[in-house]
């Protein structure tokens, strides 16, 4: 197992708990927001890696995402590149720069829910470029199929119930086919921002209904300086879109706090379960 | 004698205030009223054509026109009173789009007088140009239908600009880096075709068979086509005028009827049957044509019938080197129609 395997299960796929900020949380601080070790590695393997392959028919959806092979001293990975560009103020708004500003959002609060994505370019065209989970299921299939995820059922609602705050933040519904669930270690990602951080949007229905938010959202939150998202999201959102994100993270922060005033921190604040990080690591690994 | 007529004071306030409450009400339920837009419901059809994405394939339409009698062989419409469904996506990946739109707006009316009908329904690809997005995508706009629809001062300018002929390949670079020839593009087409196609439905009844280029989910369903009409509508027509839609509740939404692809599934499990079967319970119709979604299509006219024909998908990739086949419904049966000798 490489530490580039290791990394997509144990680092990318969703930060382990335990006391206080989970491990992955801690990096992120120690690294000011700017990502654990593991996330770094994989977005310098995907800025760095020869691209093998490029397969541009294999995604019917709207944003006509195109699958790559990366390949580098370590070995092949796949990714997905996203090149649509139309932000706000344009009809229907879609972009790639959503995407990089959602990850970007991800590291700054501490919560490694999204795989890793950065800017690149790609035959010529500019876009996102997300590194594949190998190995996941997406939770549409999870539903349909039955199959046993491990840590259920505590550790799929601690993991759903942070996505909710998340997504709320981000302005970006929930499709269950957006959320990747890697069946052997548990682990919950969410991919497909292209859409997200409508300006108006305030919470969603399902955060306002919200009775509970992880330990390390809630850090991420409540430590998240306005100035520092501000610098690090200009690149990809608009002065609106990341109004609009400030005063979301303020409801949600609002509604946590009463909820902990109401019933206790011990009922609201929760850790995520430790994976198990061994089972299931060389999925990472395509070839 | 002369007879004196004398007004009645009180018999000429109530007709005034008789006229002024049937003005209000009018002008109540005239405002209540969904913006009137084309029927989207027929009945008492006899016969019934629907021809899939088409993406430029202008010779293979007409041969499928022609193998299916609608037209005869100058074109004109000889089909009398039966209705023609182009499933949308006429727009992208091939060339010639400009000439079916051509064809299909004088075949509209020449149907229309003969007691028929032509419908066309927007498909995605006819979305993604009236929303400014097709020419993002890589290889959806070919170079002949860039030229149909840029204005030819604008080429003619760019041309100029760049030292004269440009090949295909520096008009891309000169798309991407240039935002005002782009917008060229897409005024020039709304101008020419645009408003008119957005006048068209999304989704229409004729008997019991609805036809949508996409899907419906069950909440579409449950609107009812003309609502869903009218919704495409309120969104598209204002957004081609430069409102703001950033917001859009049916345009490019992933599970609205121009891009959901479930029906289009091979999912056998009870769950799908059960959707289906609310969905046609919504419409109260027997069964529901798609186009757009060609993935489970190997050529096999079995393949366009699903689930016991309560879906049909009609996407044989006619534009694109697949199957030149229509199909034709008759008295609720349903039959594939071979466009005969197109590419």
């Amino acid at each position: 197992m490489n530490i580039l395997s290791f990394a997509l299960i144990v680092g990318v796929l969703g930060a382990g708990g335990g006391g206080g900020r989970g491990p992955d949380a801690q990096a992120a601080a120690a690294g000011g927001g700017m990502g654990s070790a593991e996330q770094l590695q994989v977005e310098a393997f995907l800025r760095d890696a020869k691209i093998a392959s490029v397969e541009k028919n294999v995604m019917t959806g709207r944003g006509a995402a195109w699958r790559v092979t990366l390949r580098d001293a370590t070995g092949s990975r796949r990714g997905f590149f996203k090149y649509i560009n139309a932000r706000r103020p344009q009809i229907a708004p879609m972009s790639f720069k959503y995407e990089i500003a959602a990850y970007a959002l991800s590291k700054l609060v501490g919560t490694p829910i999204i795989p890793p994505v950065i800017e690149r370019d790609v035959e010529g065209k500019k876009g996102s470029l997300q590194i594949f989970l190998e190995g996941c299921v997406t939770d549409i299939e999870r539903r349909r199929t039955g199959k046993p995820v491990a840590g259920e059922p505590q550790s799929l609602a601690d993991a759903f119930d942070e996505l909710t705050l998340f997504e709320s933040l981000t302005a970006c519904e929930r499709d269950p086919n957006d959320v990747l669930i890697h069946p052997e270690t548990g682990r919950v990602c969410r991919v497909d921002f292209a859409e997200a951080f409508d300006p108006a949007l305030p919470l969603s229905p399902a955060a306002a209904a919200a009775g509970r938010c992880s330990r390390r959202l809630y850090a991420g939150l409540r430590d998240l300086d306005p100035a520092a998202a501000e610098a690090a999201l200009a690149p990809y959102l608009n002065a609106a879109e990341i109004k609009g994100l400030l005063a979301r993270r303020s409801l949600i922060l609002e509604k946590v706090k009463a909820l902990i005033e109401a019933k206790g921190e011990a009922a609201v604040l929760f850790d995520l379960a430790v994976p198990a990080a061994g089972r299931g690591a060389a999925a990472g690994r395509t070839s | 004698m002369r007879l004196r007529r004398t007004r009645n004071p009180h018999s000429s306030g109530r007709i005034a205030l008789l006229l002024a409450f049937t003005l209000v009400l009018g002008l109540a339920l005239a405002l209540a009223r969904p913006a009137a837009g084309p029927e989207s419901v027929w009945t008492g059809v006899g016969r019934i054509v629907a021809i899939g994405d088409l993406h430029g394939g202008y010779s293979q339409f007409v041969h499928l026109l022609q193998a299916t009698e609608l037209v005869n062989g100058d074109n004109t419409w000889i089909g009398g009173n039966a209705h023609l469904v182009q499933m949308g996506d006429v727009m992208d990946r091939g060339d010639r789009a400009k000439d079916i739109f051509d064809l299909i707006r004088r075949l509209e009316k020449e149907a229309e007088a003969a007691g028929g009908r032509v419908h066309m329904l927007i498909g995605n690809h006819e979305e993604l140009n009236l929303i400014h997005r097709s020419l993002q995508y890589a290889d959806f706009v070919s170079q002949k239908q860039f030229f149909d629809f840029l204005p030819q001062n604008i080429r003619i300018a760019e041309e100029a600009r760049n030292g004269g002929r440009l090949n295909w390949d520096q008009w891309k670079d000169i798309i991407d880096n240039e935002e005002f020839v782009a917008k060229a593009y897409y005024d020039g087409f709304r101008d020419t075709y645009g408003y008119w196609i957005a006048e068209h439905n999304v989704v229409i009844q004729i008997n019991d068979t609805v036809f949508v280029h996409g899907g419906l989910t069950e909440s579409y369903a449950a609107m009812g086509v003309q609502a869903v009409n009218d919704l495409y509508r309120s969104e598209i027509g204002p957004g081609l005028r430069g409102k703001d839609i950033s917001r859009p509740r049916i345009v490019f939404q992933a599970d609205g009827p121009l891009w959901n692809r479930r029906l289009a599934d091979t999912d056998e499990s009870a769950e799908h049957h059960a959707s289906i079967d609310r969905i046609l319970g919504s419409l109260k119709a027997a069964r529901i044509v798609v186009a757009h979604t060609p993935n489970n299509f190997h050529g096999r006219e079995d393949e366009m019938k699903r689930y016991g024909g309560k879906i049909w998908v009609i996407d044989t990739g006619i534009g694109l080197g697949g199957r030149v086949w229509a199909i034709v419904i008759e008295n609720g049966d349903v039959k594939v129609q071979k466009g005969g000798g197109a590419p």
